[in-house]
């Protein structure tokens, strides 16, 4: 009972101990925490002159146990005195103060002097194998030198990698990379990784083993951040391969703007590392080039270019491959090749619509003398919407509004507002004689083609005899409606037209009366239905009867049949009519017309026979007769051009030697229209104006050996109309910037300088450039344009593999209208710029070298500017890496061990007091 | 030292060992010693035969109490030892994870949507991964913008990755995601149970996620920690001075803003020239703290995505500095702007340097009207065609010689030359015949002698077959024969043009002065891209690069604003050249934070909580607790006499 209540109080007086205790270790740590500097959980304080820290100083709470260790002992069964017990209870609260504080992990702020050496060695493919077992001998050296825990090897080229050895040295490890990563060296993400290797609390060192010849990464942005860091980097230069001797082709050019069937320049840089001699391959599209597949050329040390005169003939891209067949010497193969994707921009193309074949041959004689394409197409080739795509310029000559199908105006008045050019040209059959008026095609002209003061007066009263017999039934009468038709819509208002139909028997169709009457007289020509024989007698007399009470200057009978008939009387009936001044033409349709008669008819009638076997002529005849009459607006008279506007088109042509003009279509000019040319009265011959985004211009005398027959004979003729031509055309090749393109390191750079005709920078617009890579499969990428400064535009990407890159870009201002700048440019991306020759690398012209820090500053110099940057400098032993120097680095040292170790000492102090009774003072010692 | 799967970080295993015998030893010759028996003087001797009637077993009990109490100090010494070695898990423990956590340190990561911002809050999500590490894994701290580096090698030591976290800060430039991953990549590459832990706001552009080394990274589990809460932002992604094409007096400058914000918002744009002394001079970012006299004020109005330019005509003097910031406009929906580092930036007016030239030959009224043209920048000395001679010494001395129709012979090896109608012994391109009525049929349009110039239709009455040499280059020509040829060799620049201008519409055109104008600085400039210099002069981007060339200086630059670059080999007291510097980088100022990373197809799932084996502890601390206890409780024992 008495033992029981004993240990209940012991246990007692320990728990109220270790209470009280940790109100102590509590109070302390309270107390220290005020001292302290630092606010993340650490307690930071000074001993003696020293700065200590305190990690973890919660774990001092163990000290709480101390005073149990005192209470414990008060109830001791130990056969000890209490003088020895009170020693004991302190050497063991001593060791558990130790022991917490090892837990509390502290440390103690010194000065450092040891040296920490990451070694980061290029192992890529320009390295060459001795230098690479050099570097080997050197690192082992280092390793040498420094302590094991302090020495870490990275090995990169592409990519960084740590090598780490099972055996040391380390060094000996060093081997290259996988083969596709050692086509590249990336120092700066080499020394990025060598940071992290970097031993806490020493004084940093970075031991670069390279040859300097960068080709990824920002290198001396990243010795910046070395030298942010505190990292002396250190150098060795490996520079076995400037001893090699190399030879690669660097790239190949061509001019800006190429065209099919013209000869221009390939020029193909080569690099060499020495003086010599190679030979050079070249291909076109995988075949050998011709004339000249191969060529042998001395070489300087440096770049050389050798150029080759080639042709592309077809639109289009074409490739080129430089190789090098055989040099003095040329260490690596892998950078003997080139290619280079040529885009052939095809001439500037013109489309040219003539009334008849040949008429403007002259012209477009003309324009292809001046390196302009011209795609020539008779009356009925006016094309549709899709074929108008490549056409930069549509030239209508002379003809009639009855060739084009309403469609075929839409598709020109789309055309013209999208972009294209359209120039029409005059002639009888053009502008209002042409029968443009109320087209579509009259609110695009620049002119005007109705002319006040003529209109009330009736210039032609037209008769239109038609044979209705049953041989003229199905195609041949529809024809025969439709140029009916035509004819009465291409006469001015105020003229006047009849039209007699005749079979065995005549009849008027339509009486005389105005061409403003359209809808009355096309319901009429709608009533014609064949039947009958054919009395072109009586025909003739009733169309004559309608025509001799007219008033009007001209009075004209078309005849049109495809029988025969009697000859009676038609002499006579002739004869009166000219006496009337009436003229008569005839048209035979078919073998079975009587032509005999009916070129007689138009002999003695003052007019033009025609025959056709194809009834699709019928209409064209009658526009075509019909226009040869129609002419108040035209003036055919001589008359000289006169400079209304100077214009850039007019640059450099002599008016004062041009011949006259021997007509031209008269016409007003538009209040908004560019009046460039006009005759010698006053009125347009050549007017301008813009719709939507293309242009139309007008030229109201005509293209052919008619009005301009002097013309085409004047020297400046052809220079005059491919300057006119190129003005007015699709703005494709205006609008068309040059693209500047440089590879840097592995990157692509493009720039476009976008300044518009009038010199001024074409700022916020918005677009992409697109890059067709030619490997196989061609890779495309599209890159949005960033504007980096008025009127710059440029774009980054990464090369990709070693091949041809094409490029484009389109540029449009933010309202979606369509591009407003194009460009186009192409690069070659040669071998892996790790394999350019060393000493190449160095020697180039400020001009042919490619821009960029990275290529700029190659090998030893960047190899020393880094060192520069970072205090660091060429090691010439290792030493020299090793020596700290005047170098002193403030660590925070962990000072667990030390304490640990005092700690066991204590605890062998500790055991030993209580092996060992210690003897009373004089007494003697007894074991 | 590697034992058992462990490497020794304290107490070399030698030294370790030598202590644990001594230390055994010595305990064992201590318990074998026998405790004296304190003497006591009983005086009643029969209580001591109760005493020494200790039975056998009694005997044993306390002999095996005291090899218990020796047991249970070699237990207490060898824990202490433990943790003095310092045992950690070898590096070629295959069992634990090789986590890379990659911390994006870019622009957008400065962003104020967060507390603190977004780096803040990517350091306590990296704090917490390394808290979830488990006892066998090890990390590595690495950081990212445009460059990438390691803060840690892969080591288990979590206090030590915490401080390398913990000491991450933020930069001004734009993130370089592929190279990143390439790194992280390189980095993990071999290593046991690789992981990579991206920790960033996702704010990458379309065409950085498809130039990620999703091929590399296919063997590691990749995982992204996501930060930011929103995208509310407005910046000028632009802003740069140009010289006018046509006036090269002249400057412009071009502000482009572009809102990021959700909704549509209205800005302030303030453009101001910085006074004169009011920028603190100095290596790195300047001009934050200057005084800025404001020139203009514009008030824009912006839909969500939308990006508009502002143009500024006759900006100011060469070599002055502007700066184009944001404002907040009052009224209108001004809304918030997360990101400051894109609110101002920074532009100098490109200088334009006084050019010396000598004109040789008679009377040309055209050629001295384009001269005249180029102002002030232009100082020109005329000399007849007789007195040429005589100046020739002082031929290299200038910047551009220009020869009117005239060719000295010999011609000169040295110095910077435009000719004119050359003819003759003296003439660098000798003649081969003359050409009628040449047409300009090619144009090296990029070639800086006719940028800018358009020569279609120019109207030539004659000009000579000039003959060129391996790398001279044809700048235009007419079918073959060369009409503008430029020539560089080393200590050489030459252009000339096949014919008399005053025998074509040149001079007539616009093109005559800009052509002349082209000549002189291609000629004064040599080896330096004008065009670069240009650009490079007005602003360049930190998202195209750190490094830029200025004059003959490369130079890193890490932040916005002006930077002042004096060149080592530059003469004492000449006018160091000044530099600014912008973000111009919208992808970094779409801060819209992404959620979720999916790159090449594959989606970054979160991180996990912890890491497989529970919480990481270090192992010494392990032992010095159990020591402690077992001290604690082996002073109890031996004082209750359980031991002895």
């Amino acid at each position: 009972m008495r033992r029981g209540s004993l240990q209940r109080a012991a246990v007692a007086r320990a728990l109220g101990a270790v209470l009280g205790g940790g109100l102590v270790a509590a109070g302390l740590l309270g107390w220290l925490s005020t001292q302290s500097t630092e606010t993340d959980g650490t307690l930071a304080f000074e001993l003696g002159s020293r700065a200590a820290q305190l990690g973890a100083p919660a774990w001092l709470l163990l000290l709480a146990a101390a005073p149990a260790v005192f209470v414990v002992r008060l109830g001791s069964l130990a056969d000890f005195s209490r003088g020895q017990l009170l020693l004991q209870a302190a050497v063991r609260t001593a060791l558990l103060f130790l022991m917490a504080l090892v837990l509390a992990r502290p440390a103690l702020h010194s000065e450092a002097v040891a040296v920490s050496v990451v070694a980061v060695a290029d192992v890529s493919d320009s390295v060459t194998d001795r230098d690479l077992e050099g570097a080997r001998g050197f690192l082992a050296e280092v390793e040498r030198a420094a302590d094991p825990r302090r020495f870490r090897l990275i090995r990169f080229a592409r990519w960084p990698e740590e090598v780490v050895a099972t055996q040391p040295p380390t060094a000996a490890a060093l081997g290259r990379l996988p083969p596709l990563a050692g086509a590249g060296t990336d120092i700066a993400l080499g020394l990025g990784l060598g940071y992290g290797l970097i031993e806490p609390g020493t004084i940093p060192r970075i031991l670069l083993l390279s040859d300097g010849r960068a080709t990824g990464g920002d290198t001396l942005a990243e010795a910046e951040r070395a030298a942010a860091r505190g990292v002396r980097i250190f150098f060795r230069h490996l520079a076995d391969a400037s001893l090699a001797g190399d030879v690669a082709i660097d790239g190949l050019t061509a001019p800006d703007e190429i065209r099919p069937h013209g000869s221009f320049e390939i020029e193909v840089r080569v690099l060499a590392s020495h003086d010599g001699q190679v030979t050079l391959r070249l291909e076109q599209d995988g075949r050998p080039h011709l004339p000249e597949p191969e060529r042998r050329v001395a070489l300087r040390a440096g770049t050389t270019t050798v150029a080759w005169t080639t042709r592309i003939d077809q639109p289009g891209t074409s490739v080129y491959r430089a190789r090098i067949v055989a040099a003095d010497r040329n260490h690596r193969t892998e950078n003997d090749e080139g290619t280079l994707a040529v885009a052939a921009q095809g001439r500037p193309r013109v489309l040219l619509v003539q009334d008849e074949p040949g008429a403007a041959a002259a012209f477009a004689r003309a324009l292809e003398a001046e390196s302009i394409d011209v795609e020539v197409r008779g009356p009925r080739g006016a094309p549709a919407r899709a074929d108008l795509e490549p056409v930069d310029l549509v030239v209508l000559s002379d003809v009639p509004r009855s060739e084009l199908t309403d469609r075929q105006m839409r598709a020109l008045e789309s055309y013209v507002r999208d972009g294209g050019g359209l120039l029409v040209a005059g002639g009888p059959g053009s502008f209002g004689s042409g029968g443009y008026a109320g087209t579509r095609i009259e609110p695009l002209l620049p002119v005007r083609i109705d002319l006040p003061g003529r209109r009330e007066e009736a210039t032609l009263a037209l008769a239109l005899v038609i044979d209705k017999s049953g041989s003229m039934s199905g195609a041949r009468m529809d024809l025969t409606k439709e140029a009916a038709r035509a004819t009465a819509e291409m006469m001015a208002p105020e003229d006047q037209i009849a039209i007699v139909v005749f079979d065995s028997q005549a009849a008027p169709l339509v009486r005389l009366q105005r061409a403003a009457n359209r809808g009355h007289i096309r319901t009429g020509i709608a009533r014609l239905q064949p039947s009958g024989g054919t009395n072109i007698l009586a025909g003739l007399r009733d169309g004559l009867e309608e025509l001799y009470p007219a008033q009007a200057k001209k009075k004209h009978v078309i005849l049109l049949s495809d029988g025969q008939s009697q000859y009676d009387d038609l002499p006579e009936l002739v004869d009166d009519a000219v006496a009337a001044h009436i003229t008569i033409s005839a048209v035979g349709v078919g073998d079975g017309a009587d032509q005999t008669m009916l070129r007689t008819i138009a002999a003695r009638g003052g007019g033009r026979f025609y025959h056709t076997r194809d009834p699709a002529s019928i209409p064209r005849i009658f526009t075509r007769e019909t226009a040869e009459l129609s002419r108040s607006s035209i003036v055919e008279e001589p008359t000289t051009a006169r400079i209304a506007r100077r214009a850039e088109m007019l640059a450099g042509i002599p008016f004062e030697s041009a011949p006259p003009l021997r007509g031209y279509v008269a016409a007003r000019p538009r209040p908004s229209a560019d009046l460039i040319l006009t005759t010698g009265k006053g009125e347009p011959l050549f007017a301008r104006w813009q719709i939507g985004l293309g242009q139309v211009a007008a030229w109201t005398s005509d293209l052919k050996a008619r009005w301009a027959v002097d013309w085409i004979r004047w020297p400046s003729f052809g220079k005059f109309w491919a300057q006119a031509a190129r003005s007015t055309m699709r703005r494709r090749a205006t609008h068309r910037l040059p693209m500047r393109t440089t590879l840097d390191g592995e990157t692509v750079s493009v720039t476009i300088d976008a300044v518009g005709p009038d010199d001024r920078f074409m700022t916020g617009l918005r677009g992409d450039v697109e890059a067709t890579h030619t490997a196989d499969p061609p890779g495309r990428r599209s890159l949005p344009l960033m504007e980096t400064a008025p009127g710059l535009y440029q774009a980054a990407f990464p090369a990709g593999p070693p091949g041809a890159l094409l490029l484009s870009a389109k540029l449009a201002r933010a309202d979606a209208l369509p591009p407003v700048v194009q460009a186009g440019g192409r690069l070659t991306i040669p071998f892996a710029p790790e394999l350019r020759p060393a000493a190449a690398a160095t020697a180039a012209d400020g001009e042919a070298a490619s821009a960029g820090a990275a290529a700029r500053l190659s090998s030893r110099p960047l190899l020393e500017a880094i060192a520069t940057r970072t205090g660091g400098r060429e090691a010439s032993s290792a030493a020299a890496v090793m020596d700290p120097g005047p170098d002193r680095v403030t660590a925070l040292r962990p000072i667990r061990t030390p304490l640990l170790l005092a700690a066991l000492a204590l605890f062998l102090l500790d055991v030993l007091l209580r092996r060992v009774r210690l003897p009373k003072a004089g007494a003697s010692f007894h074991v | 030292m590697t034992i058992f799967g462990l490497t020794l970080a304290g107490l070399p295993a030698g030294a370790a060992a030598a202590i644990a015998l001594v230390g055994a030893a010595a305990l064992t010759g201590l318990y074998l010693l026998k405790l004296r028996r304190r003497r006591v003087v009983v005086p009643f001797a029969p209580l001591w035969a109760a005493a020494l009637g200790e039975t056998q077993s009694e005997r044993l009990s306390r002999r095996l109490r005291r090899w218990l109490s020796l047991a249970l100090q070699m237990l207490f010494g060898a824990l202490v030892l433990l943790a003095a070695v310092d045992p950690r898990p070898a590096e070629a423990d295959r069992a634990g994870r090789s986590v890379l956590i990659l911390i994006d340190r870019s622009a957008s990561m400065s962003a104020t949507d967060e507390p603190g911002s977004r780096l803040g809050s990517a350091r306590r999500v990296a704090r917490g991964i390394v808290a979830g590490l488990g006892p066998a894994d090890r990390a590595m701290v690495a950081t990212f913008a445009s460059g990438v580096a390691a803060e840690t090698g892969f080591e288990a030591d979590v206090r030590s990755l915490e401080g390398a976290i913990d000491e991450v800060t933020g930069t001004e430039e734009p993130a370089d995601l592929p190279r990143a991953l390439g790194f992280a990549a390189a980095a993990l590459r071999g290593r046991p149970h690789p992981t990579l832990i991206l920790v960033s706001d996702g704010a990458y552009g379309a065409n950085a996620r498809a130039q990620a080394p999703a091929q590399a990274l296919s063997g590691v589990d990749v995982r992204f920690a996501p930060v930011g809460t929103r995208g509310d932002n407005v910046a000028i992604i632009s802003f740069a001075a140009r010289r006018d094409p046509a006036d090269r007096g002249s400057v412009q400058a071009s502000v482009v803003v572009q809102s990021f914000r959700d909704g549509p918002c209205e800005v302030a744009l303030e453009i101001g020239t910085v006074a004169d002394g009011g920028a603190q001079e100095g290596p790195g970012s300047e001009g934050a703290a200057a005084e800025i006299v404001v020139v203009e004020r514009a008030r824009l109005g912006l839909a969500p995505g939308e990006r508009k330019t502002h143009v500024l005509h006759e900006v100011a003097a060469p070599g002055a500095r502007l700066v184009a910031r944001l404002v907040r406009a009052s009224g209108g929906g001004g809304g918030g702007d997360d990101l400051a580092v894109d609110d101002r930036t920074y532009a100098v007016v490109p200088a334009l340097p006084r050019r010396r030239v000598l004109r040789v030959g008679g009377g040309n009224l055209f050629l001295e009207g384009a001269l005249l043209s180029l102002g002030g920048q232009v100082v020109v000395r005329r000399v007849s065609t007789a007195a040429a001679e005589s100046t020739r010494a002082r031929w290299p001395d200038y910047d551009a010689v220009i020869f009117d129709g005239v060719a000295p012979a010999p011609a000169p090896t040295a110095g910077r030359f435009l000719y004119f109608d050359p003819a003759g012994a003296g003439s660098p391109f000798p003649a081969r015949g003359a050409l009628r009525d040449p047409v300009v049929s090619d144009t090296q349009k990029l070639h800086p002698l006719v940028k800018h110039v358009a020569l279609a239709d120019l109207n030539v009455r004659e000009a000579q077959r000039l003959t060129i040499e391996p790398g001279d280059t044809a700048v235009a020509s007419s079918f073959g024969s060369p009409l503008i040829v430029a020539r560089v060799r080393p200590g050489l620049r030459v252009a000339a043009l096949a014919f008399d201008p005053r025998h074509s519409d040149l001079p007539m055109r616009t093109a005559f002065p800009l052509l002349l104008a082209n000549a002189v600085e291609w000629l004064a400039s040599a080896g330096v891209d004008t065009d670069a210099a240009d650009v490079a002069t007005g602003g360049v981007s930190l998202r195209t690069g750190r490094t830029f060339r200025v004059g003959d200086a490369d130079i890193p630059v890490a932040r916005v604003g002006f930077h002042r670059v004096a060149t080592a080999g530059g003469a004492a007291g000449a006018p160091a050249a000044v530099v600014a510097a912008n973000l111009s980088d919208p992808v970094e100022s779409d801060t819209h934070p992404s959620a979720a990373l999916t790159l090449a197809g594959r989606a970054w799932p979160r991180p996990p909580d912890a890491g497989p084996g529970g919480p990481r502890q270090d192992l010494w601390a392990v032992a010095l607790i159990a020591a402690v206890a077992l001290s604690l409780f082996e002073w109890w024992s031996y004082h209750r006499r359980w031991t002895v």
